[in-house]
């Protein structure tokens, strides 16, 4: 266990665990956190979790936790990683079963209060045609080929086929397609999952959101993004289904006997890896891949159909209803990327999990329009309270790997959430605040309360005073459709 | 009609599984007087949590055989694939019964019921922290569920 009094204050949100604080540990881990964020952090094991990963091999440099961190299973949530190509690990655990979950964030210049009106029916609209809950299935239904082409291709088979435009697949991170993805190594009960939920939202924390733009702390970033104040913008938070699921299930089981032949000692098996590249990490690697794509592909569906739920709702009216893509982005991802660590540059392989990606100013990796400025930035807030969309620094290239938060971040159980929030009275208290609310499950909805997280403005202070994110807007929750 | 607050497919005379205080995810104990009964009310957490609601009459027996390389992955690989019925077949298993168990190995059978509704995604078993535990004979596990 750690306590406050054993992390080294950097500055006013940096602080540094050093490895020495256990045995096991390699390196040091630092968490980006005011004071008020540190003790929330020693509040459950996601310090002990960021240790256990900092024990792993052939890590490159320290591990990074973000201000929304909390506990997860194995890898801490808000956790970064970078392992060396070389004598470094891929472990299909630390990135989790939904892989490439993610984040997408569409503008419109839809004026809020010309919308009013509307918001119930695009509620509803949205509900309706974009299939969600357990098991839901989705209305492309694949065949095995096909699938198989989804995974090859992402966002770009999406684009084939019309569910897409060439801006859509512009702003994706990595244009919506990982290279290398390997269907092959992807079990036939994966496909059999996936072959019938592309174009689904699921469960859980995901969610449709449509928001206001509510202000504007960077006109000339906002205006590349084409996000205007007091218009209307639609979040999706998804991932890669059931497919992705079973593919992190088989290789965390696999993946058991492989740290048997390598001699890893774990400190938690849910840490499960093998040397990326070996026989087992390159088939994750590839399988990985495959999901990342179908997830891309997912959330590119969903837009289609909630264009489809705003055409539905707007047209006719005189309002100009069409959705234009701001970004894409992953938040549970392993990525080959060349970074400077200790002054040397280094090909290593990140693992983000509950944590974007927020390359700075002039990467390559970022689309033309916004290379001069940083990646867009997505970091939603739980319903009812703010979201941010902000941009990646050269201080995030220093100091995380070129990364960044993903949300509020949990500080409430979810057994006490379920104890404290009764679902239809939190229904009642948002709607009456303003926010339309169409969800699956009421204990569901209980889970996601906004008092179970943190207070989002408090974490993206915290990332722009360390310096790895700078403020483009905030966005205010108007409907939220939930599984 | 089985859901929650009933048991579901066993009759454990030690108390219920315990639903843990987990931040992100769900987590619960499981006690049982031997490893069988604790295979049963891991099961029967899994369902219980997850407000699975099923038609009342299930259909014919089923068998199931699943390996693994130790008895946690046996847990997690049981646990795993009740979870992959429920989601892709809409089928969970009940009157479970054990035929046999070992370190490796697990030969159970149980009549399959559709479900009709699901309260909470839960999109996998984990190993975080997972051992089978067994003193006084009791047997513990503490499994993590990631939703």
């Amino acid at each position: 266990m750690a306590s406050k009094t054993d992390f080294h204050k950097i500055d006013d949100y940096l602080w540094e665990l050093p490895a020495s604080h256990r045995g096991e540990m390699h390196t040091a881990v630092r968490i980006i956190a005011d004071d008020a964020l540190l003790e929330d952090a020693l509040g459950d094991l996601s310090v002990e979790q960021a240790m256990n990963v900092a024990s792993l091999p052939g890590l490159a440099g320290r591990v990074v936790v973000m201000p929304d961190v909390h506990q997860g299973y194995g890898m801490p949530i808000g956790g970064v990683m970078a392992a060396r190509i070389g004598e470094g690990m891929i472990s299909p655990g630390a990135v989790g079963y939904d892989i490439n979950c993610g984040v997408r964030l569409l503008s419109s210049s839809i004026v809020f209060e010309e919308a009013e009106d509307r918001l119930a029916d695009l509620a509803t609209a949205l509900y309706r045609n974009c299939p969600s809950g357990v098991g839901e299935k989705g209305s492309v239904p694949l065949t095995v080929d096909e699938l198989d082409r989804v995974c090859r291709e992402g966002a770009r088979w999406a684009l084939r086929k019309g569910y897409a435009d060439r801006n859509d697949v512009d702003r994706t991170e990595e244009e919506g397609c990982l290279e290398g993805a390997d269907t092959q190594q992807v079990s036939a009960r994966a496909k059999e999952r996936g072959r019938g939920q592309l174009g689904t939202l699921g469960a859980g924390n995901h969610f449709l959101e449509v928001d206001v733009v509510e202000r504007i702390f960077d006109a000339p970033a906002a205006a590349a993004m084409g996000l205007r104040e007091g218009c209307l913008a639609l979040q999706i938070h998804c991932g890669s289904r059931g497919f992705g699921h079973q593919i992190c299930t088989d290789y965390v089981q696999s993946f058991q006997s492989a740290v048997k032949r390598y001699g890893i000692r774990l400190p938690d098996r849910e840490l499960v890896c093998a040397p990326i590249d070996s026989a087992e990490g390159r088939a994750y690697l590839g399988a990985m891949k495959a999901a990342a794509n179908f997830a891309f592909a997912n959330r590119q569906v969903l837009a289609f159909h909630a264009r489809r739920s705003f055409k539905e709702v707007f047209g006719g009216t005189g309002i100009r209803w069409q959705l234009s893509q701001v970004y894409d982005l992953a938040h549970n991802m392993a990525k080959i990327e060349t970074h400077t660590i200790d002054g040397r540059r280094e090909k290593v392989c990140v693992h983000r999990k509950g944590a974007t990606r927020a390359f700075g100013p002039g990467h390559e990796g970022i689309p033309l329009e916004f290379r001069p400025l940083g990646q867009p930035v997505l970091v939603p807030g739980s319903m009812g309270t703010a979201s941010w969309v902000l941009l990646g620094t050269a201080g995030s290239m220093e100091l995380s790997y070129g990364s960044c938060c993903h949300g509020a971040g949990r500080v409430m159980s979810r057994a006490q959430a379920k104890r404290e929030v009764r679902g239809d009275r939190l229904r009642g208290d948002l709607e009456r605040s303003g926010v339309h609310i169409r969800a699956g499950s009421l204990p569901g909805l209980a889970e996601e309360a906004p008092q179970a997280y943190k207070d989002v403005d408090r974490v993206i202070a915290a990332v722009c005073g360390a310096g790895i994110a700078r403020k483009v807007a905030r966005l205010r929750p108007v409907a939220v459709v939930k599984g | 009609m089985g859901g929650v607050g009933q048991r579901w497919v066993y009759n454990n005379p030690m108390p219920p599984f315990e639903e843990l205080d987990h931040t992100a995810d769900w987590s619960f104990r499981a006690s049982a007087p031997s490893r069988e009964a604790l295979f049963l009310e891991a099961a029967d957490a899994l369902y219980e949590l997850g407000g699975v609601r099923t038609v009342p009459d299930p259909g014919a027996s089923r068998t199931l055989h699943l390996e693994a390389d130790d008895p946690e992955s046996l847990l997690v690989s049981w646990l795993n694939e009740l979870l992959y019925l429920a989601e892709h077949d809409r089928l969970a298993l009940r009157e479970l019964r054990i035929e046999s168990l070992t370190d490796i190995s697990l030969r159970v059978s149980g009549r399959p019921a559709e479900i009709l509704a699901v309260g909470k995604h839960i999109k996998a078993a984990t190993y975080s922290g997972l051992h089978i535990t067994e003193s006084a004979g009791a047997w513990l596990a503490t499994v993590v569920l990631d939703v």
